[in-house]
């Protein structure tokens, strides 16, 4: 930015004044609603991945496959074919298909499945021997599950949720680029269709510091409930 | 009291783990349960707990038939045995009084009654200074004695010791051991300790049991167990090093003094044998007192085989143990064991 105010060009470009604040809001709203309903509907998910999988509380190998199979494919097409094939779902959701309201649909089916194998890799960790003992104790499937797997697996999960959130500002970008606003959208509309270079630069760099403040974050929450 | 008759555990797949063992431990015991590994002795702790059922046979603890009752009456008697494990497994996330907390949060205990009892407990471990430790602050010991506490909180009739010191070294363990004596002796609980030292059934047992392919091979009070010489083992459980090679025609005396000879002390047998003349070098030997009794097992190197002989003469008279061994013996035994160690390396 400093080389951009040096050529003159960073205040003169209206866009940073008209239009910039506006797309930072937006990616971090987008990102922000996202982030919820994945840590809502992930967590459960991936709990129930691991426990009805061969090292859980209720294998159930049949359900385990077919629940295994559909988050693979959630998790295996490409994030623009998922955006445009949603969008019937979406303006069912949402009401339209545009804004950063509308993007949250496609993100959320994204990342939701994404967060969950984290999960399932995060309480796989937690040795069994633990929950043998709380076993032991008498303690129901439920206790087990929010006080053994969860609670012991929870640095694990922060930074798999971290990871998820990172992942979801690089959709976000994507995402800008179809209608859902936010900095991708700046940069696709000025920085690559007008050729502005300074548009550009700013968002690149306004990303890369919204990434490095979540990831930064991220690890320190990870690191204070680490007791390892 | 524990009791278990004609158990067995028959896996899907067909391997026979547990093949009718009967075992009957009564109140206030320390009762040690040893065997190769193989042997069944993990199945035999999951079916106590009720984490595993028996294919048939009973299992009752206190009354209860283990065997014979679900869900909510499983958990209630889940929560009468207290189990100990080797790695220990504490909640990581948990600080020592809440490990110890744990059994109590999970029976209702109040918050108030669960913090006396968690200080009581720490009191009782000698761990009052450190109850805001995480696990990973506390050294391996230290780990067992909050293990131990945990598995005291929800006052249990029968603590169960699944390989409580294999992870610890030779002092941790012997402080470990005492601890679980002294709480026998103030709680009065039952403890059954699964372990393959030999060290830890000496030093912290009243009885001991040899489980041998998924049935129990000897059972009794430690004393009478390594007096009988005519299992393995007391052999194992007051053990000497390997004989050494033998030239054809040597011999060497087996001796075990126990609480039934009529010597006063294993120092006595020297003098006994200098009064016949038929003094011989010691080889190999161990003296320990159990339980007050002295038991000394030695290996004596006699010059020549009529010396033996009369060594043997000497001491059996005064009711210790002994026998003679030949080198071609020691040859077909040693070759016996090798074909052992093999079998087993291929399992």
């Amino acid at each position: 930015m400093i080389i951009a105010a040096q050529d003159g060009l960073f205040l003169e470009n209206e866009v940073f004044a008209n239009q910039l604040p506006a797309a930072i809001l937006e990616t971090i709203f987008m990102t922000a609603a996202t982030g919820i309903i994945v840590a809502l509907l992930g967590l459960p998910l991936g709990i129930a991945l691991h426990n009805l999988g061969p090292k859980g509380l209720a294998p159930r190998p049949k359900t385990y496959r077919v629940v295994s199979i559909l988050v693979d494919i959630g998790r295996s097409i490409p994030f623009i074919v998922l955006m445009i094939s949603l969008i019937p779902f979406t303006r069912f959701m949402v009401g339209t298909a545009l804004g950063w309201q509308a993007a949250v649909v496609p993100l959320s089916v994204g990342a939701i499945p994404f967060f969950a194998r984290l999960v399932e890799n995060a309480l796989r960790e937690v040795d069994a021997g633990k929950v043998e003992a709380v076993k032991m104790m008498g303690a129901s499937s439920r206790h087990i599950m929010r006080q053994v797997q969860v609670r012991e697996a929870l640095p694990g999960i922060v930074g798999g949720f971290t990871v998820t959130l990172v992942a979801l500002i690089s959709y976000t970008a994507m995402a800008g680029a179809v209608g859902g606003g936010g900095l991708g959208a700046l940069a696709y509309n000025y920085g690559y269709q007008r050729y502005q270079g300074d548009t550009m630069l700013a968002c690149v760099v306004l990303l890369v510091i919204i990434v490095a403040i979540l990831q930064w974050t991220g690890d320190r929450m990870a690191r204070t409930i680490d007791h390892r | 009291m524990i009791e278990l008759t004609q158990v067995r555990k028959v896996f899907p797949g067909g391997v026979t783990a547990l093949d009718g063992v009967d075992l009957t431990i009564p109140d206030g015991e320390i009762h040690g349960i040893v065997g190769r590994s193989g042997a069944g002795k993990s199945t035999l702790i999951r079916c106590l707990t009720g984490l595993d059922s028996a294919t048939s046979g009973s299992i009752t603890i206190d009354g209860v038939d283990l065997g014979r009752v679900r869900g909510a009456e499983l958990m209630s008697a889940r929560r009468s045995i207290g189990m100990v494990f080797q790695h220990v497994n504490l909640l990581d996330s948990r600080t020592a009084a809440k490990n110890i907390a744990h059994p109590l949060e999970i029976a209702g205990v109040p918050a108030a009654a669960r913090k006396r009892r968690v200080d009581e407990l720490l009191e009782l471990v000698g761990l009052a200074d450190r109850a805001e430790s995480y696990p990973s602050q506390l050294s391996g010991g230290q780990k067992q004695r909050v293990g131990i506490a945990r598995a005291l909180a929800a006052e249990p009739r029968v603590l169960l010791c699944d390989e409580p010191t294999s992870a610890l070294d030779a002092a941790t363990t012997r402080q470990i051991l005492e601890l679980i004596r002294e709480l026998r002796d103030r709680l009065g609980i039952t403890v059954v300790i699964i372990t393959h030292e030999m060290g830890v059934v000496r030093e912290a047992c009243d009885a001991v049991s040899l489980l041998t392919e998924g049935s129990i091979e000897r059972t009794g009070r430690l004393l009478d167990v390594i007096s009988d010489t005519s299992t393995p083992l007391s052999k194992e459980l007051i053990a000497l090093p390997p004989i050494s090679a033998m030239e054809p025609g040597e011999t060497l005396v087996e001796v075990l003094v126990t609480a039934g000879s009529r010597l006063a002390d294993v120092g006595r047998l020297f003098s006994l044998l200098a009064e016949h003349g038929v003094e011989a070098p010691v080889e190999a030997g161990t003296v320990e007192t159990i339980q007050g009794a002295q038991i000394g097992r030695l290996h004596l190197r006699p010059d020549d085989a009529g010396t033996a002989e009369e060594i043997r003469r000497v001491l059996v008279e005064q009711g210790v143990h002994a026998e003679v061994t030949t080198a071609a013996q020691v040859r077909a035994f040693a070759d016996e064991h090798q074909a052992d160690d093999a079998e087993e390396e291929n399992q």
